[in-house]
Formats: structure tokens, sequence, C-alpha cells
């Protein structure tokens, strides 16, 4: 309105500099603003008028842009309010490790996340990649659709079910994560697919973006990958090279590791000695590393304190499945860890046999090596192979090694190493055998290190909250007030892990 | 079974802040609780801390009211919310029995002071002082107000003629020191008005504009003032609040009460200068009209907790005097809580503006108004939020509303209906009701 403008600008001017009178307006406004006297107090009055004129006269403002679509009904059911308050609880800061648990019990309850949590969940997983697997499960449509709208929150959206138009349209337009997003889901259902996908701009690709999208390859791996990945040995990043060469070895057959096993053959041997004694392992050390070598991914420089023909043996060693060499001189994997033990070369060759079991995820192996651990013959990292045992066998080693020390867990200790590997949940009598120890610890007053709790939380994680029904056995106290607090914080653990999962059980 | 009418967002509401709310959480389990029991309306527990005897905790729902024994000063302390989100999580876990001693103790305690409160207000008011010293101090009061106004009117003048460009250039010492005179002369709600306009001139592009208005509405309110006499009894009401005239509260409880079953919409919290404001907005469900319940608390005490969004209290309340009656208090309230169910509102954003018009038409000086719209849908221009109705009417949100997002998720892009303050140009959301859920919004802004 005009006749306002120029009334602001006038008390901008201000009355001393130009004279002021109100202007000329038809109908009752008019009248009252003829009333008014004075140049300061007409402005004033005319902006008392006006101001209040325009505000209740105000007419709302028409929508400018498209309204979204709305979100198609969800085909799962919410969880219940009280699983929202553990969920807020761990949003919040409290108990936050626990959140991939959760997200995965709310899945497999077939639930998903109350609306008014979805904002803070989808933002945790734009700061925690790790969590995003989770996250994208558990949101359900209404989590996808609020997703779409928000960039940060991109890594959720993804047309994994549609078309191949569509695919392929959001191939080439989308943003790194969005890609990133599409290519994981797509090679969850369809690995050959979204393998081909990669190939179609794989040229055209940064050195950063062709190393993000070979990381998504880890899922589905498989035979048919090979081609591609033989081929990404000779790409210029380095980056590029080495994740392609960590997955060639996962692949007992692929051209790589048939080469390490080639190069490797003729520096091992295993000597069966008269009547079942002199029985040794020899081993010669490479010669070289070659550019071949190097193309199959073996690091030339060694760490400190290893010598480097050494090194070279470990890493090639480390990718050839432990089972070609029970086939190879038809002896059993705990004849050779036998054999390993006694030589000069034992350090290397376990270390080497403990990678391959790993990555080749091979049971028997992982069952010797984590035995020759338990009994300290063996110094290195046990990794992954506490995972690779099937259950009843993992089991049974742990329970054992459990009930067979006696001593105070240290950060140190080998126990306390195997109970903290990467490993599945236990079962309630492992969690019982466990918690005994933990408790049996508590009273012997040793002094708590201060890298155990962080430790003992990791395996409170592994037991099953079914634990907190046990009536309290524990008569003993405890040494000090730092492990006092300690088991108070590790049944807190339990506790919260036992609501939370039984709050999961209902929906809302 | 203990009632339970409240829901875990609600009790949440209540914590006094972010670490309470927490710690809260912590001792909703009942590892913590040596004894927990329930009787009709209370509830009582037994907590563990790290003193030798338990803490003894009790709530009575009626209003809710806490009691711990625990030398914590927050209210409520962690015991309390953690025994209250223990009784609307597992009720399974308190047993029905008959209340130990310190419990009947605590509920006779308020029951006397219940009774005793319409006794204590009557005598009160009816011990006058000598109505002619009375008289006189009134009189001086109004004398002193009266000079403020004019002198505040001189000043306003000055400006004008001067003009705004070079109001803008003016020292924060210009703007502060008219106010401080505005709170000698006993009028805090004029100070308060030159405070807010102190700050315009520094919130860029249009402050020209903005300023203007608020010179306006304050001439307004000034030269109402020197009419004051002339003008209709609920339009003096209007004048003397908005100048800050403060009411006792003892003689506006002596008149009747509306009462009706009030559904608790929206709450909001503010804080200046360790002074925290509570706004708690109810609405008739019958009578189908707002009311907004002022409470306040001094850094470090507790604000009142009986009014929890959500919930539908019977209530008388009596409202303050105005052309537009809104502020209103808490006279008598009948039976406990109950559930919250539809919130009465406008069918569309045309609705719900056109009644904040013909609010502002009462009260030239009405600054926030309650809306209710339904039928509406959150829409994201650019960086900024909007609610749209099926007309395609928008209203913009508060720039600062930090819960956008939730509500897009709750309404997923179907028609809700969102609550909140409204001042002329933004909506600040307080709460949503979607098709089967309540969500609401409040703490410190």
């Amino acid at each position: 309105m005009s006749a306002w403008q120029e009334l602001v600008s006038a008390a901008v001017m201000g009355t001393e500099r130009q004279p002021f009178s109100p202007p000329r307006l038809g109908g009752s406004l008019g009248q009252l603003l003829g009333q008014l006297d004075t140049p300061e107090g007409a402005l004033l009055g005319t902006a008392a008028l006006l101001s209040l004129y325009r505000r209740a006269g105000q007419q709302p403002a028409s929508l400018r842009v498209s309204l979204p679509d709305a979100c198609p009904a969800d085909d799962r059911p919410r969880c219940s309010p009280r699983a929202g308050q553990h969920l807020a609880l761990m949003l919040g800061g409290q108990y936050t490790e626990l959140l991939p648990e959760w997200l995965a019990a709310l899945d497999k309850a077939g639930l998903r996340v109350p609306d008014s949590h979805l904002p803070a969940l989808l933002q945790r997983g734009h700061k925690q990649a790790e969590l995003q697997p989770g996250i994208v499960g558990a949101v359900g449509r209404r989590g996808h659709w609020l997703a779409a709208q928000n960039p940060d929150w991109a890594y959720v959206a993804g047309a994994g079910d549609g078309g191949d138009e569509a695919i392929h349209t959001s191939w080439r337009t989308g943003s790194r994560v969005e890609r990133k997003a599409l290519l994981r889901r797509l090679r969850a259902s369809d690995p050959d697919r979204a393998r081909d996908l990669v190939a179609t701009t794989w040229s055209e690709e940064s050195p950063e973006e062709r190393a993000a999208f070979l990381e998504a390859f880890g899922e589905g791996l498989g035979m048919a990958d090979e081609p591609f990945l033989e081929a990404a040995l000779d790409d210029r990043r380095k980056e590029v090279r080495r994740r392609a060469a960590e997955l060639l070895a996962r692949l007992p057959e692929s051209r790589l590791v048939q080469r390490m096993i080639e190069r490797v053959n003729p520096l091992l041997g295993y000597r069966r000695g008269l009547l079942g004694r002199g029985v040794r392992l020899e081993v010669s050390l490479p010669d070289a590393c070659d550019t071949g070598v190097l193309r199959d991914g073996v690091e030339p420089k060694p760490p400190a304190g290893s010598g480097e023909k050494a090194w070279w043996l470990q890493q090639m060693l480390g990718t050839i499945p432990p089972r070609h060499w029970c086939a190879r001189w038809n002896a059993s994997p705990s004849a050779l860890i036998k054999a390993a033990r006694s030589g000069e070369w034992g350090t290397l060759l376990l270390t080497a046999w403990s990678a391959a079991a790993g990555l080749h995820r091979d049971p028997e192996w992982a069952e010797g090596l984590l035995e020759t651990y338990l009994d300290g013959a063996m110094e290195t990292a046990i990794g992954d192979l506490v995972d690779v045992l099937p259950t009843a066998r993992r089991e049974a080693l742990l329970t054992r090694a459990v009930r067979a020390y006696k001593g105070p867990l240290k950060t140190s200790g080998r126990v306390v190493a195997l109970l903290a590997a990467p490993q599945r949940q236990w079962s309630l009598d492992l969690s019982r055998e466990v918690l005994r120890a933990i408790r049996h610890s508590a009273t012997q007053g040793a002094v708590l290190d201060w890298q155990l709790p962080p430790l003992l939380g990791e395996i409170a994680r592994r037991m099953d909250p079914a634990i907190v029904r046990d009536a309290s056995t524990s008569s003993a106290t405890p040494g000090s007030a730092a492990w006092a607090h300690l088991l108070d914080e590790i049944m807190a653990v339990l506790q919260f892990r036992s609501e939370m999962l039984e709050a999961l059980k209902s929906k809302a | 079974m203990p009632p339970t009418a409240w829901n875990v967002e609600q009790i949440l509401a209540l914590a006094p802040d972010a670490g309470s709310a927490k710690a809260g959480q912590g001792l909703a389990t009942a590892r913590k609780w040596v004894s927990l029991g329930a009787s009709e309306q209370v509830v009582w527990g037994e907590c563990q801390g790290s003193g030798q005897a338990p803490y003894r905790t009790q709530i009575d729902l009626g209003e809710p009211a806490f009691r711990c024994s625990c030398p914590s000063r927050k209210f409520p302390c962690k015991h309390a919310l953690g025994l209250f989100l223990l009784s609307a999580t597992q009720p399974g876990l308190f047993t029905e029995t008959m209340p130990p001693g310190w419990v009947t103790e605590w509920l006779a305690a308020r029951s006397r002071r219940t009774q005793e409160a319409p006794q204590k207000r009557a005598a009160s008011a009816a011990t006058t002082t000598d109505p002619g010293a009375q008289a006189r101090r009134l009189a001086a009061r109004e004398a002193k107000v009266v000079a403020g106004a004019q002198e505040l009117e001189r000043w306003m003048r000055d400006l004008v003629r001067q003009g705004l460009a070079a109001a803008q250039s003016r020292p924060y010492g210009f703007w502060e020191t008219m106010a401080a005179r505005m709170v000698d002369a006993q009028a805090p709600g004029l100070a308060r008005l030159v405070r807010e306009m102190s700050a315009i001139p520094a919130t860029g592009e249009g402050w020209q504009e903005r300023l203007l208005e608020r010179l306006g509405r304050l001439f307004l309110l000034l030269e109402g003032f020197k009419r004051l006499e002339s003008l209709p009894p609920a339009t003096q009401a209007d004048v003397r609040t908005a100048i800050g005239w403060s009411y006792n509260q003892d003689e506006l409880l002596a008149a009747a009460g509306v009462r009706d079953a009030w559904l608790v919409a929206g709450q909001h919290v503010t804080e200046e200068e360790r002074l925290r404001t509570q706004r708690t907005w109810l609405w008739g469900r019958a009578s189908g009209r707002p009311a907004l319940v002022l409470h306040f608390a001094h850094a470090g005490q507790p604000l009142d907790t009986s009014l929890l969004p959500g919930a539908c209290i019977e209530a008388d309340l009596v409202f303050y005097p105005s052309a537009t009656p809104l502020r209103a208090l808490v006279k008598e309230r009948y039976g406990v809580p109950t559930a919250f169910d539809r919130l009465p509102a406008s069918p569309s954003v045309a609705a719900a503006v056109a009644s904040y018009a013909t609010a502002l038409a009462g009260n030239p000086w009405l600054e926030r108004y309650p809306l209710a719209v339904g039928g509406v849908v959150p829409v994201r221009q650019g960086a900024s939020w909007l609610v749209c109705d099926a007309a395609r009417h928008a209203l913009p949100i508060h720039p600062r509303f930090q819960h956008a997002w939730e509500l897009a998720a709750v309404s997923g892009g179907s028609p809700v209906t969102l609550f909140g303050e409204w001042d002329g140009d933004v909506l600040q959301p307080l709460s949503v009701q979607a098709a089967d859920q309540f969500v609401f919004w409040g703490g410190l802004s």
C-alpha cells in the first residue's frame, strides 16, 4: 500500500526536515486520519492506524512452491512409545553403542521407528556412516519419504526397486553418497547388475569414486567379479589397486590367489621325519619383490622389527587358503600348526595362517590357531578368528578358556582378548560363565587398569540380556570401589538391553 | 493401579533441565528401587542412593505433585522423575497396598493446605488496610505513571521529529535510559515495549517499517491512557495491562470461574535475565475459547508442573479483564487429568487468521495469539518452513523453530492439526495432532 510506504519514508526522514500531513484516504480510515494534529502526533497516529489496519486486514500468503506428495501408508507398524523412549535415550547420548543392536532387533520384529524420532536418527546416520545400513531398514516408508527431502540424508534414498531406467538415471545424476548407497543396496540383491552398472561409467569416474565404489563390492563378492577386479589391479590410483587386491584375496579361485600359491609353493616344505620324529617345516625366503608381486597388493616396506623378505612371505602366505597346505602335504591343520610351533619360523607362519584363516573363514584352522593362542604359544593378533568358528565350537572354546582361567581379568590377557574379539552374541550359559569370571576378578582386588572398562563394556554387549533375571548369587563384595562401579555399569548395560529388547516385542 | 493419563514425553517435559531428564530415565528401572507402592492417586517408592538410608519419593498423581527426601534442590528431582516414568511404563511393579506413614503424613498436610487456602485468601481480602491510605497510594502510583507516560510521549515525538534514520545510530543508552525511567514510573509494560524497540534497528532489512509499527502502537497506547476514563471498561483493562499494571490475584480468584474441560494444547518456556516464564495454552472443549496461564520462576526455582500438554483438565478458570480475554488463572480443578482428544481447530488458515484479526480489533496491543489450524501440511521453501492448507494459503513458521523436521515427519505430507502462537508474522508451533499421535514441543526457546 503506497500510503504506508510514503509514511515510512517520511518517518525515516523526520518531520523536522520534511513537513508531514496524513494521507487523504476514503472511508472511516480517512475520517480518523483527518482528526490527527501536530506533525509528530499526526505521523505517529497515522502509523498506528495504518499499521493496525494492514495487520488486521492481512490475508494469508499463497503458496508458491508445490506441495510434497503425501507419504504412502507404512506397511510396518510403529514400535511402542516405550521403545521410542529407549531410542530417544540412545540418540541423546546414553548407551549410544547399543544403537546397532536396537536397530537390528527392531528390524527383526518387523517394526519401524516412531515418526517424531526420525529426524534425530537420520541425522545420526549422517554423522556415523556405520549406522546407515541399520537405519535404512528401520525408518520405514515415512523415513524414506522424509530423507528424500534433505540432502544430508541421501544415504537412505535409492531406487533399488526401480526398473533399469530409474536405476541408470539415479546412477548418472545422483551424488556420491546416493550412488554409493544405491550400489550397496543393489549388491545385496543383484551383485552382477551392480557390477555392470559400475562398469558403465568406470573409466569416467574420479579415483576417489572408484575407490569408494570398490568398497561396496565387499557385499555379494563372488567369482563373477574376478575379471573386473583383476583389471582394477592395473588402476593408476594405489587406493583402488589395494582395494581390488584385498577383494581378490578373498576369492580362493581368483588368479591373484593362484599366483600367490605358485610363488609360495617352492618356498615352503614339510618334512616328515622317521618314525614321526623330526617333523618340521622348511622355509626359504623369496628373492625379490617384482612388479607382479607389487601388483598383487604386497607392501614392499616392512614394519619396524621385521625383515624385508620375511615380510613379503608373510603377506603372500596370508592370502592363501590354509587348506591348500593340508591338501598339498596331506596333513591336518593341527599337525601343521604343531610343526610350525616347533620351528624357527613359527611366528611368521602362525601370523600368516591366522590372517589366511580369518580371510578365508576356515573353521578348523581357526580352532587350531585359537587353541595355540590359548596355550600361550602364539603372540599374534587373533582378529576375526573367533567369529569364524561355528557357534557350538566357539561357545565350547570360550567356556573352557574362561573356566580354566583363575586370575583377575587383564587387558593384556588372552581371555579378555578372546572375549572382546569381534563375534556374535553368546548363549545364556556362556554369559553366566563370563559374568562369574568378572565378578571373581572384582573380588580379587587387583588394580583395575584403565583400558579394561571399555573392553568389558564391549563384552557386556555380547551377553544374553536374560542374565539379569538371574537372582544375584554373588555374596562376595568387590575389592575396590572402581570394580564395584564397573560391575554396576555392566549390570546397568545388561538391564537396559533387557528392557529395550523387551519393549520391542510389542507395537504401539 | 494408578491412573496412567501421562505418557513418557509428558513426564520428561517436567524435567527442569536435560541433565535431570537423563538422570531420571536412568532411575526408571526396577533395580534402583528398594520398594514401590501405589494407592488410588498416589505412588511412592524408596530409592537406594549413595547414602545409608534409601530416599523416599512420592507423587500425588492428581496434580501431579512431588516430594522426595533427597537433598537435591531441583524440582522435580531425578528420583521423582524416575518414579513417575516407572509408574507410566511398568505399572505392574507397583503393588496396591496401604500407604506407609510417611506417605499419609504428606497427603494429610497437602489436603490441609488446600482447604485452608480459600480461607486464607478471604482473610487477606477482608483485612484491608485503612481505605484512605490505600486510595492515596493508588493515586500516587497513578500520578507516577501519568508523568512517565507524558515523558515517553515527548521522547517519541522527538524521535520522530529527527527521523528513524537518526534513531539507528543511537547508542544503547538512548533506549535503556528511557526504559529504566519507565520502570521507575511503575510502568513495567512500557519499559518492556521500549526495550523491545531498541533491538529492532539491528534486525536488518525492513527495520524501519517494524520500528514505525511499534512506535505507532505505543503511541496509541499512550493516547488511550490519556483518555482512559472515556474508554469501555474492557479496553481500559487492556490499556492498563499493556502499561504494566498488575492485578491482585486474590481479587480475581474471588470471581466466578468459567468451568469447562480444558485441553492443554501447548506450553512454552522463555528465559530472560534469570527469570523463566512458562506460557501454558488451554482450550475449552465446550466453550471453544482459548486461555493462557502464566507461571514464573526465578533461577533455581521450580516451574509449575500441574498442566501437561496433551492432558485435559476439568477446571474453573477466571480470566483477567480484557476486550479479548486470554490470560487466566486456574481457580479450581476437579478430578484427575484425563487423556487428550481432538483439539478444536479452525478449518482453514484464512479462518485462523480471521480469528486473529477479530482479536486484534478488540485489543490492538495483543502480542501472541493462539492459533489452532486443522488440515495443514508443513512445506519447505528454501531454508524456511511454512504450513499450508487445502486452499494453498500458507503461514510462515518461526525461523528459529528447532523441530520443523519432526513436524514434517509426523505429518508425512498428510494434513494435521497444528497449534502454536501467532504474532501476525510468524507461527511458533507448540504441538501437532496427527491421525493417531500428539506431539508437543516447548521447553526453553
